[in-house]
């Protein structure tokens, strides 16, 4: 009976409460069976509590929630939304990292069981790996510790995808490419849009408009707990969105330095300024001789590429190789492929906060001055008078709402995140590593982060940049692109359009450009 | 278009493949068996007369109560906690099975029974309220302690004779011991390791919330992970009992901080999830041997428990150093 | 409460073969070494030296310190009855100890001597021992095990004796601190047991506190301090050794007058301690006793009595031998305050003679159970 109606999951006037926060506000929508929809909103927009109380994982205050025809009462949890078809991957990861691949594959598929239970769970999820992420290059046998940020969020996208003991009916996916790479994200949609033809509904939510636009048959825009618009993905456009999740005034000042130029792909850009050198890369050319490439001081450097190609090592060389005090040098640092050294010292900003960043008991004031505190103690003590000015500057200069005092924890991701970046430009090192700083983060936050950065440029800090996204790479002064572990091209900042850092990323000048609306379509 | 080409994995050098299948083979187990192989080794060569079968039995033999509470010990870290009154929970189960039992079998059985519940309970009040298990497992020693000098207020007390028989079973062949070494070894190993609720008792260790949104009970896990240890605690408790003839309250005491170093230096980590069968029994059997090969060698009494002290840290030395060349080694 | 002691250790069949049939193997192997260390057998009286090991399951306090000393003393000074000897220790752990006399088995000890954790948690490890045909002597802390021989201290008399002396002081009334070791311990228990049978006949006397002490005079000054502001006026301090000078202490930063009669451990810091008060009061009395460190010279030479078959050892009247307490009374006061170090505890050297006396008198009925020597002169 079920089965025959036409829509997986009808929400309506689901309403929840958090103390004095309305988190979502009487909103209602629909996902008919085998559609692709997204949900936009800023962070705090209530996205994340609405697919809650789909799912059944926190009780709503009011409203209903049909699943495949059956009725409940939005006020009710449910313990077991895979019996029901509900699927879900949460931004924040929940593979268990002690356990193999194929371990982990068992648990989320109930049908594998017996003897051969590894293999019958890992076979199942393979086969939707290979089509979801062709050349995954995930083994069974490695444990989840062992695999990168992306690869991790390669298994969880696709464990809600095998077929299970029950068939997933509606796959709810929060953030799920957040540290995918163009091509992986591609080929994602792809088997999205496979699933999806054979009845599979999804609900994406993600910062990254241009993929729901791309890929999506309707995008839901929520603001302030509401759902506010609906728009036909074919008819929509970042604009739209935008305005209508309340964001324009923060995008147009975003999209200022962009020169619409054709694409030129420039692999000798000069540095923009003719400073000293901060950073220099050396690696082995093809033709023997060493290839050098100089960051220097005031700069914003991106490092590109797909996921996994040497950027991090890169980044975390440099990070190495760079020295304790302003202005002094160390010996170079050798990697794989380069020779990395660096004069003056770094300090380093993780875009995976929970494990290299925040200090989850400390209250936000510690959290932003721990680096600095060196500067702020007078005879082993800390001054509190300095500690406090130095708080109170980057909580203005950020943007910072709420009591220096709450508790790190009490803050939004993105929020989590400048504290995060206040920390590590507070203490006024030469050099700013910068991993990802931005995943997860929403639109406005982004790009009040990318104003914050080219304050500090012109203050005469030097950045180095590595980003999955390749749009935010447009606010660089030059891009450093990598493939198999080696810098293979240098352009502009103005140049680091997604198609020119995916072609380059793919094969250089002489691979034509890549389209990638067209390779999914 | 034909651009969705494989390219998200960059190409890898078959030596690298090939160390990182070397990696997988070698897992966590392996450092504390090798170690164990050659404190086994050193004292053979010693005294040659450890290779003979009574040899064995006697070098052993005191070893398979503790290995035992290490096996206890495993599934609580395993649960990413830690059981500080494993110890006072085999000297009840001691004097358990040296007082009550004589007098009445099912009084004593139904005693340990009790004892398992009760540490099922523990797990559930763990898992539900969230209380930091060092806390309630340091509060029940203390319970089961008292309880222990309540029944037994000064050591005494018979095992009856059938424990004592049992646990010192002997075939002409084989060693006792390697029997059941190899057994509780290879049971416990298969279960937690090729088992699926093996997998699901050692991911929800890990991260419990991921195990409870695939569909899993944690609570039952946790509850299950605590059975097992109270089970295998009261294995302890039994092999102690038929080995030493009688009860002492004290007996174990010992066994909180071993069987915690047995684990870690078996592979095991306090993070929770990350614990091998064959490298707890391992670890067990270097903290265990490392004593009597020290012995032999001649070390004075004095420095032994330092020098004890000073060959774990170097085996957990060698581990973090083995972790980060294959860290290294993988980065890319 | 008291635990019967074990009247049988019944014998276990299969292994009991298996193991009689190793032991040909073990003791061949032993007896071999032995030889090839020492010149033969050109001992005293044409016996033969011993390899012997003592296994002690604790060494952290002094008096256990001592003990160790003592028998490396006696041994490596009597080379013609000791070929080699050695010292181990388990850290408080029975299970441990059980391992380490199966190790020493294995090494080929003749004799074992062992200062028990526990009166039963070793009796297994023991069998095994005897059961090879190793020679295992008990001391101090004993284990219950029938195949072994047993170096005793009657803390019972302990108990009697300083308890009537306390009571005999106050004639029989007043108020009694009792300071104890550590629970759970039959040394504890065995004094304590002893101390108020003699308390019982003097309904007067009253026990008003307990405290444990655990025979370390750190801890008892803690202790007692702590229970003082609870306590009524108290008359006499009841002690278990080791202990008298912490409490002493205590008393005198109570600054309580006057003070009790404070029965002194034997240690050098009691002995002080009691000097010094008796200075400024000279009808102070009190007196002091302990067992003594020495004992496993007792041991050691009661092992070799036994592998020599010297002395009818082996027709001990239940495989016991009487250590004597050693009691120091005020005219001994000065001098062993004099010999003894401030953390050192009274003894007497054992020497082979004094332990064919302890086995003789102990033969013939009537052990010795208490001593009041002077400190051995160097």
């Amino acid at each position: 009976m079920s089965d025959q109606s036409p829509d997986t999951l009808v929400v309506q006037g689901v309403s929840k409460r958090f103390g004095s926060t309305l988190a979502v506000n009487d909103a209602s929508f629909t996902v008919r069976r085998g559609e692709l929809i997204g949900i936009a909103g800023h962070n705090g927009a209530g996205k994340s509590t609405i697919l809650k109380v789909v799912n059944g994982t926190i009780a709503g205050d009011s409203g209903t929630v049909t699943v495949n025809g059956i009725a409940r009462s939005a006020d009710t949890t449910v313990a077991h939304p895979e019996k029901l078809g509900v699927r879900t991957v949460y931004q924040e990861l929940s593979l268990c990292a002690s356990l193999r691949v194929d371990e982990t594959a068992a648990i989320f598929d109930h049908s594998a069981r017996g003897l051969s239970w590894r293999s019958t769970a890992w076979h199942n999820l393979r086969t939707v790996l290979d089509e979801m992420f062709p050349g995954h290059g995930i083994r069974k046998d490695a444990k989840i510790s062992e695999l990168s940020i992306a690869r991790r969020q390669m298994i969880e996208c696709a464990s809600t995808m095998i077929d299970s003991t029950v068939r997933p009916a509606l796959v709810i996916l929060d953030e799920p490419t957040s540290s995918l790479d163009a091509a992986s994200t591609a080929s994602f949609y792809a088997y999205l849009k496979k699933r999806a033809a054979e009845g599979v509904s999804v609900i994406i939510t993600t910062h990254r408009l241009h993929e729901m636009i791309d890929n999506l048959s309707r995008i839901y825009v929520m603001r302030d707990g509401q759902v506010l618009s609906e728009q036909r993905a074919e008819g929509a456009t970042k604009e739209s969105i935008v305005t209508a999740m309340g964001l324009a005034a923060h995008e147009s000042s975003r999209v200022a330095p962009i020169a619409d130029s054709s694409t030129v792909t420039t692999t000798d850009a000069r540095p923009t300024t003719a400073s000293e050198v901060i950073v220099r890369l050396e690696q082995p050319g093809d033709d023997g001789a060493s290839e050098v490439f100089e960051i220097r001081k005031g700069e914003i450097i991106g490092f590109a590429g797909l996921e996994g190609h040497g950027q991090l090592l890169a980044l975390e060389a440099v990070y190495r190789a760079s020295a304790r005090r302003s202005g002094a040098v160390r010996a170079p640092r050798r990697t794989a492929h380069h020779a990395v050294s660096v004069t003056g010292d770094s300090a380093y900003v993780s875009g995976d906060r929970g494990v290299r960043g925040i200090f989850p008991l400390w209250d936000v004031a510690t959290n932003i001055s721990f680096s600095s505190l060196g500067k702020l103690t007078a005879g082993g003590l800390v001054k509190p008078k300095a500690e406090a000015a130095l708080v109170h500057e980057w909580y203005s200069r950020l943007g910072i709402k709420g009591q220096s005092t709450d508790p790190i924890t009490s803050l939004s991701g993105g929020t989590q995140q400048k504290a995060l970046m206040a920390r590590a430009m507070a203490v006024g090192s030469d050099l700013l590593l910068l991993e990802d700083p931005t995943r997860g983060v929403d639109q406005a936050t982004k790009s009040e982060v990318y104003e914050l950065l080219r304050g500090q440029a012109a203050e005469g800090q030097t950045i180095v940049w590595y980003s999955t996204e390749n749009e935010e790479l447009r606010n660089c002064d030059r891009v450093f692109v990598f493939r198999v572990g080696k810098i293979v091209a240098t352009i502009t900042g103005a140049d680091a359009t997604e198609d020119a850092v995916i072609a380059l990323s793919f094969g250089g000048q002489d691979v034509a450009p890549i389209d990638l609306e067209g390779a999914v379509r | 278009m034909t651009t969705t080409q494989p390219v998200t994995e960059p190409p890898r050098s078959l030596g690298q493949a090939a160390r990182e299948r070397l990696g997988t083979a070698f897992g966590p187990w392996f450092l504390p068996t090798l170690a164990a192989v050659i404190i086994f080794g050193l004292m053979v060569a010693l005294r040659p007369l450890v290779a003979s079968p009574t040899g064995l039995n006697l070098v052993l033999a005191p070893l398979i109560p503790l290995i035992f509470a290490v096996l206890a010990q495993m599934f609580i870290i395993a649960a990413g906690d830690i059981d500080l009154g494993i110890g006072s929970f085999i000297g009840l189960a001691n004097v358990v099975i040296a007082v009550i039992i004589p007098d009445s079998p099912v009084a004593g059985i139904l005693f340990l029974i009790g004892m398992v519940v009760a540490y099922a309970a523990m797990g559930v009040l763990i898992a539900v309220r969230g209380l930091p298990s060092i806390v309630v497992t340091l509060g029940m020693s203390f319970v089961w302690l008292g309880v222990a000098i309540l029944i037994l207020p000064t050591p005494g007390g018979v095992v009856p004779e059938g424990i004592v028989s049992f646990v010192r079973f002997n075939p002409q062949v084989v060693p006792g011991v390697i029997i059941v070494l190899t057994v509780v070894t290879v049971a416990v190993a298969l279960f937690l390791s090729r088992s699926k609720y093996g997998a699901v008792l050692r991911g929800s260790g890990s991260n419990a919330e991921g195990v409870r949104r695939a569909g899993w009970s944690v609570i039952r896990a946790k509850v299950s992970l605590y059975v097992l240890a109270a089970v295998f605690g009261l294995l302890s408790g039994l092999y102690l009992s038929g080995q030493t003839g009688g009860g002492d309250p004290y007996i174990a005491q010992s066994y909180v901080l071993l069987s915690i170093a047995g684990v870690i230096v078996g592979g095991g980590s306090f993070k929770g999830g990350e614990v091998s069968a064959v490298g707890a029994v391992a670890g067990a059997l270097v903290v265990g041997l490392l004593g009597s090969l020290l012995q032999f060698i001649g070390v004075q009494s004095s420095f032994q428990a330092a020098a004890q002290g000073l060959v774990l840290v170097l085996v957990l030395v060698l581990r973090a150093l083995v972790n980060w060349i294959q860290k290294v080694r993988r980065t890319l | 409460m008291m635990i019967p002691l074990r009247t049988a250790y019944r014998r276990r069949l299969a292994i009991g073969a298996l193991i009689v049939a190793a032991a040909a193997v073990l003791t061949g192997c032993s007896n071999s070494g032995t030889d090839a260390g020492s010149t033969g057998d050109t001992g005293t009286d044409g016996v033969k030296p011993i390899k012997i090991a003592l296994s002690n399951y604790f060494n952290g306090n002094i008096w256990r310190k001592q003990m160790e000393a003592s028998f490396e003393a006696t041994a490596k000074a009597n080379p013609d009855y000791v070929s080699d000897f050695k010292v181990v220790n388990s850290d408080g752990s029975a299970p441990q100890q059980a391992q380490q006399i199966q190790s020493l088995v294995l090494e080929g000890y003749d004799a074992i001597i062992i200062d028990a954790a526990s009166p039963t948690a070793l009796n297994g490890a023991i069998q095994e021992a005897c059961d090879v045909g190793v020679t295992v002597v008990v001391f101090d802390s004993l284990a219950t095990a029938d195949c072994a021989y047993k170096v005793a201290f009657d803390y019972e008399t302990y108990g009697e004796v300083e308890a009537q002396f306390l009571a005999d002081q106050l004639g029989g009334k007043g108020n009694v601190l009792f300071v104890r070791g550590i629970a759970g311990i039959t040394v504890d228990d065995d004094i304590y047991r002893g101390a108020t049978s003699v308390l019982s006949k003097y309904p007067d006397m009253k026990i008003v506190g307990e405290v444990y002490g655990e025979f370390t005079e750190s801890t008892a000054q803690q202790e007692v301090a702590k229970i003082l502001p609870s306590l009524p006026q108290v008359d006499g301090v009841l002690t278990e050794g080791n202990d008298g000078g912490g409490t002493l202490d205590a008393f005198l930063q109570a600054g309580t007058s006057p003070l009790p009669v404070i029965i002194q451990g034997n240690s050098g810091q009691g002995l002080e301690g009691w000097v010094k008060v008796a200075q400024e009061n000279p009808d102070y009395k009190t007196m002091s006793i302990s067992s003594q460190p020495s004992i496993s010279s007792t041991a050691l030479w009661l092992s070799w009595m036994l592998i020599n078959d010297q002395n009818d050892a082996s027709t001990l009247p239940d495989k016991t031998v009487y250590a004597p307490l050693l009691i120091i009374p005020e005219e001994n006061r000065d001098a062993w305050a004099d010999a003894l170090d401030y953390t050192q505890i009274a003894e007497n050297p054992t020497t082979l003679e004094q332990a064919q006396s302890y086995v003789k008198s102990a033969i013939d009925g009537d052990p010795v159970l208490q001593d009041e020597p002077l400190p051995p002169t160097s």
